[in-house]
C-alpha cells in the first residue's frame, strides 16, 4: 500500500506550530534570573566595586575605609569594622536585593542588586 | 477543507495568541520604564536609597540629598547648631518645621496616653541606643529623667516653640518620615514621573515608573528573621515606616533592649509586638503612628490607625501577622 503524503498546507501548519512550541518554551530563558545578586560596595556615595555573587565558588573579603566586608554566594555581611558602635557588624547578612548594611561612621554602604531590576518582585525593602 | 486541516488552524491560532499572549506579558514586564536615576548614600546616619524616574538630563538625586541634610541641620540635638540642639539648650526655638512636627505629634501622644512623646530626649539620651554609649541605665537614672518628659507642657505658636519644664526634645520617631515629605516635596517640584526613597527604610513612593502606571512594591522585613522578608505591599502611593524591636537593640543578661521607648516608664515598649509597618499619605504622621502604634499594641491601635486614615501591618512575638486598614499586602511563605 503506497504511503499516504501529508499536504504541504499541514506540513506549514506543523512547522509553524513547532516553532511557536519552542518559543514558548525559549522565551522565558531570555529572563535573566530573578535571583542573580550583585554586591554595590559604596564609599561617600561612589560606587568603588561591585561583586556579582553567582560568580562566586567561596566567600570573598574586602577591607574598605575601616570596614571589612565578606560577600559569599549567597548574601554579605560586614564581619569587622573600625567604628565605635558597631551597627554595621551587628545587622548580620543580608540576601535579597534592595538590603543594604551602612556603616555610618565609616561612610560606607553595601547595596545588593538584582541583575535583573526589572523582574525584581519588590521595589524598595521598608525596615 | 478537510476536518484535520480545520483543527490543525484551530490549534494554530490557539497557540498564535497564546504566544503573543506571552510575548506581550515579557515585553510589559520589562515596562516601557521611563530612565531610571539611582543613588546610595548616607545622609542623617543612616542610608538613603533613591530610585528617581525621570527624562531630565541633570541628576536630581544630590538636591534631595541636601534637602536631607538641611533637615537634619535643623532637627538633629545632635547638631549643635540645629533649632532642636537650641530649644533644649535655652527652651526656645523659632522653626516652622520643628514647630509643626510638635504640633502635628501632640494628638498621636493624646492617643497613646503619653506613651509616644517627642519630649522624651532626657531617657533617651540615657539609652544611646546606636551611640557610643548605649547602656542599660540605673533605675534612679530613669526615674530622675521621666519628669521632664512632659509633651502636654510645649507651647507652639505658629513658629515659635516653648518648653518651660526642661523638656528634651528628640525628633528621631520622626525624623525619617519628615525627610521622606520634604524629598518628595522637592521631587515633585523637579518634576519627577516617579520616584521610590528610602530614607533608612521608610518610604516614599509616587507617581509612576513607567506609563502603564505599575503600583509599587514594598517588601516589608521580616523582624523574626531579619535576613528575610515578610511580604510585599503594592500602592500607587504613600508612605511606609515601619518600627521593629530588631533595628536598634543591645542584649544583657538574656533580655533585649530596643530603641522603642515607652516614654511614660522610660523602658522598651513591651506590647507584645516584633513590628509595626504604617502605610499612610503623610510621611512624618507614618513615622510617628508606627512608633504609637508599636507602644499600644495591635488591638489598640486601631482607633488610632483609623483616625489618620492609615493602615498597619503588625508582627507579634510569636510571628503572628495581622492587619489593620486598607492595605494590599501579600505575605510571603515562609
Amino acid at each position: 500500500m503506497p504511503k499516504k503524503r501529508l499536504p504541504v498546507g499541514d506540513v506549514v501548519i506543523y512547522a509553524v506550530l513547532l516553532v511557536l512550541c519552542l518559543l514558548l518554551f525559549l522565551l522565558p530563558m531570555l529572563r535573566p534570573a530573578a535571583d542573580s545578586l550583585t554586591a554595590a560596595i559604596i564609599v561617600d556615595g561612589n560606587v568603588v566595586e561591585t561583586v556579582d555573587l553567582s560568580a562566586l565558588s567561596g566567600d570573598v573579603i574586602r577591607s574598605v575605609n575601616g570596614c571589612e566586608i565578606t560577600v559569599t554566594p549567597d548574601g554579605v555581611r560586614m564581619t569587622a569594622a573600625d567604628c565605635p558602635d558597631k551597627l554595621c557588624v551587628r545587622t548580620g547578612a543580608i540576601r535579597a536585593a534592595g538590603e543594604s548594611i551602612a556603616c555610618v561612621p565609616n561612610r560606607v554602604v553595601v547595596i545588593l542588586r538584582s541583575a535583573a531590576e526589572n523582574n525584581d518582585p519588590y521595589d524598595v525593602v521598608a525596615y | 477543507m478537510t476536518k484535520r486541516r480545520k483543527i490543525l488552524i484551530a490549534v494554530l491560532v490557539v497557540t498564535l495568541v497564546a504566544a503573543g499572549g506571552f510575548a506581550a506579558l515579557l515585553l510589559h514586564d520589562r515596562g516601557a520604564e521611563y530612565p531610571c536615576e539611582q543613588k546610595n548614600a548616607i545622609a542623617m546616619g543612616t542610608v538613603i536609597s533613591m530610585k528617581l524616574y525621570h527624562t531630565d538630563e541633570a541628576d536630581l538625586a544630590p538636591g534631595a540629598l541636601q534637602v536631607i541634610d538641611a533637615l537634619e541641620d535643623t532637627i538633629s540635638w545632635r547638631r549643635e547648631n540645629s533649632a532642636v540642639a537650641q530649644l533644649n539648650r535655652s527652651g526656645r526655638c523659632e522653626n516652622t518645621v520643628v514647630a509643626e512636627a510638635i504640633r502635628q505629634c501632640a494628638p498621636i501622644s493624646d492617643a497613646t496616653s503619653g506613651a509616644f512623646d517627642l519630649s522624651v530626649g532626657k531617657v533617651s539620651t540615657l539609652w544611646d541606643f546606636g551611640g557610643e554609649n548605649e547602656r542599660l541605665p540605673k533605675k534612679e537614672e530613669i526615674l530622675a529623667a521621666l519628669p521632664f518628659v512632659d509633651y502636654k507642657t510645649i507651647r507652639v505658636a505658629d513658629a515659635a516653640v516653648t518648653c518651660e519644664n526642661g523638656q528634651q526634645m528628640d525628633l528621631g520617631a520622626v525624623g525619617k518620615g519628615l525627610a521622606c515629605d520634604m524629598v518628595k516635596t522637592y521631587l515633585q517640584k523637579a518634576d519627577v514621573k516617579g520616584a521610590v526613597v528610602s530614607v533608612g527604610g521608610s518610604i516614599c513612593a509616587f507617581g509612576c515608573r513607567d506609563k502603564a502606571g505599575t503600583p509599587w512594591r514594598v517588601a516589608v522585613k521580616d523582624p523574626i528573621r531579619t535576613e528575610r522578608l515578610l511580604g510585599v505591599i503594592r500602592m500607587k502611593e504613600g508612605f511606609v515606616s515601619t518600627s521593629g524591636d530588631y533595628e536598634k537593640f543591645f542584649e544583657q543578661d538574656g533580655r533585649r533592649y530596643y530603641h522603642i521607648l515607652d516614654a511614660m516608664t522610660g523602658y522598651p515598649a513591651a506590647s507584645g509586638l516584633k513590628s509595626v509597618t504604617v502605610v499612610c499619605g503623610n510621611g512624618m504622621l507614618s513615622d510617628a503612628l508606627s512608633t504609637a502604634c508599636f507602644l499600644l499594641g495591635a488591638k489598640n491601635s486601631k482607633p488610632l490607625l483609623e483616625s489618620y486614615d492609615a493602615a498597619a501591618i503588625f508582627v507579634d512575638d510569636s510571628g503572628n501577622i495581622s492587619t489593620v486598614g486598607d492595605v494590599d499586602f501579600e505575605a510571603y511563605e515562609s
